[in-house]
């Protein structure tokens, strides 16, 4: 778990791996406890609290109160192939909110097929994929996956005719968001955009084009994340700032599917489905 | 960082905001590339020339005029529009923009962007060229009124039919050949009571006029209910 260790207002209670883990700060805090028959997740923030009664508690105390949140995404005998090419045959895993699932793999091994599977866009030929809301919501019907996943991979890209705001704003208003520009503008300058540059995307370059993707994958900000490959193409920086966000995300109880082959990529995730090719 | 907020309100009025967001997009990328107006603009321009010199107001029979006249506005509309209403959902799997609107948006709300995108292009085809084809061939149109109703109801029925169709080939190989080979066989039954239409709006029979707008609004309406119960399976498989 010492590789979940984000800084000093994290601290980690139980090695990683096993079923039981929590992690918590001054503001936030996550626990994940073996239950009977299952795992569930909670998480709590002390902005969150109920006025009473733990209104009379101090903000900065560390308290576990059980606001469950968070998908799972469960995914088992899942096969898929194309006429005759047959991608994989059966794969099975779990994704917990918290936790990185790495899906690693020789090239043509079938990982980004996997994750356009696991987001939905491609059925699969055998199997089946199922996102459960920790949260006592039951099972996320497919239709509304939509809402509670951002995906970032090389095969989708953005409108080059518009520029990154103008991107932005688009998915914004798609996705059945309140029309808010201030949020648009943060999420580009997280990434290291300049909101104010109007040149349109077909004139950027291809970090500048994968930080606009990253953008976009935070703007709704999604419970679930897909990330095919995604420090491809960013600066030594930009790969810094990939890993931080990645780990406030996971901290913050999303659930990360990754697929990639870079080593130091691979180190974030905290549970791996290798797909052999 | 800003917390999201889902937007609120009537379930219509947040799917029709949706779709024109769609639309806006379309048209916005559309005004700055003009790959599908040119296309259209030119192929429109040519044929009208090519007509326009060829046959010219003069040297058809008066009697001949009316028919004739309104076969080939109709050829002039229907093939310029094969030639660029296809674009807004080519364009978006050519440019691999398709995968991410598909997690975005729900596929009624594509639908109707794009429909919306369509209409709005035809009745730009249809502002620009109808006029200039009655000035150059000197076609006299007795009814106005219900002219500008049968353009109105053609142009729909000719978006809502292209739109699906061209969501169709967006994912086939060969899809440049196909989008006319599958559209023409189910636009003849609309260019039929178009030209039906536009010939009596021409000699000034509404009984035929209405008669003709009738089928054509029947086709649009048609076109829209299968088009909406199709489209979310073209789109997500």
């Amino acid at each position: 778990m010492s590789r979940l260790a984000f800084g000093s207002s994290i601290f980690d209670f139980f090695p990683r791996g096993g079923l039981g883990g929590r992690r918590c700060s001054r503001d936030s805090c996550a626990t994940k406890t073996p239950w009977a028959g299952g795992v569930f997740e909670f998480r709590i923030s002390n902005f969150e609290l109920p006025r009473t009664p733990y209104s009379l508690l101090p903000p900065s105390h560390d308290i576990f109160w059980p606001v469950a949140e968070g998908i799972r995404i469960e995914f088992s005998d899942v096969a898929k192939r194309f006429d005759e090419r047959v991608v994989f045959r059966s794969v099975s895993g779990v994704a917990d909110p918290g936790e990185v699932l790495a899906v690693t793999g020789p090239n043509g091994s079938g990982k980004s097929t996997l994750l356009t599977i696991l987001c939905g866009l491609l059925r699969p030929t055998r199997g089946e994929v199922r996102y459960r809301s920790l949260g006592g919501g039951g099972e996320v019907a497919r239709d509304e996956w939509k809402r509670v996943l951002g995906v970032v991979a090389p095969a989708m890209s953005l409108y080059e005719e518009l520029d990154a705001m103008e991107n932005l704003r688009f998915f914004e208003r798609v996705r059945g968001l309140d029309p808010a520009e201030h949020r648009c503008r943060e999420c580009l300058d997280q990434v290291g955009l300049d909101p104010s540059r109007r040149t349109p995307v077909g004139g950027f370059s291809t970090g500048m084009h994968q930080r606009l993707k990253i953008a976009q994958a935070m703007l709704h900000d999604p419970q679930v994340l897909f990330l095919d490959e995604p420090g491809s193409n960013l600066d030594p920086e930009g790969r810094d700032w990939l890993e931080s966000w990645v780990r406030e995300s996971v901290a913050g109880g999303k659930t990360v599917i990754l697929a990639t082959n870079d080593p130091r990529e691979m180190e974030w995730g905290t549970r791996r489905v290798a797909l052999a090719g | 960082m800003t917390r999201v907020k889902w937007s609120g309100g009537p379930v219509v009025w947040r799917w029709l905001a949706e779709a024109w967001a769609v639309t806006a997009k379309d048209l916005k990328a559309e005004f700055r590339t003009r790959v599908a107006l040119s296309s259209l603009g030119l192929f429109a321009l040519t044929t009208l020339i090519a007509v326009a010199y060829s046959v010219g107001p003069f040297r058809i029979a008066t009697d001949d005029r009316p028919f004739l006249l309104a076969v080939l506005l109709w050829i002039v509309v229907f093939f310029a529009a094969l030639a660029g209403l296809d674009r807004s959902f080519v364009k978006e799997e050519e440019s691999h923009t398709a995968p991410l609107l598909r997690l975005s948006a729900s596929p009624l709300v594509v639908w109707a962007g794009k429909l919306l995108f369509n209409v709005v292009l035809i009745a730009m085809l249809l502002l620009a060229l109808v006029p200039l084809y009655c000035v150059l061939m000197g076609y006299r149109i007795v009814l106005v009124g219900w002219f500008v109703v049968l353009l109105a109801a053609g142009g729909y029925a000719l978006a809502a039919t292209s739109t699906i169709v061209a969501a169709i080939i967006a994912r086939a190989v060969g899809r440049g050949a196909l989008f006319p080979v599958l559209a023409l066989p189910l636009l003849l039954a609309l260019m039929v009571f178009l030209i039906q239409g536009t010939t009596a709006v021409a000699e000034g029979s509404v009984a035929t006029v209405q008669a003709s707008l009738r089928a054509i609004v029947s086709l649009g309406g048609v076109m829209t209910v299968v088009s909406a119960f199709l489209f979310p399976v073209v789109w997500n498989d």
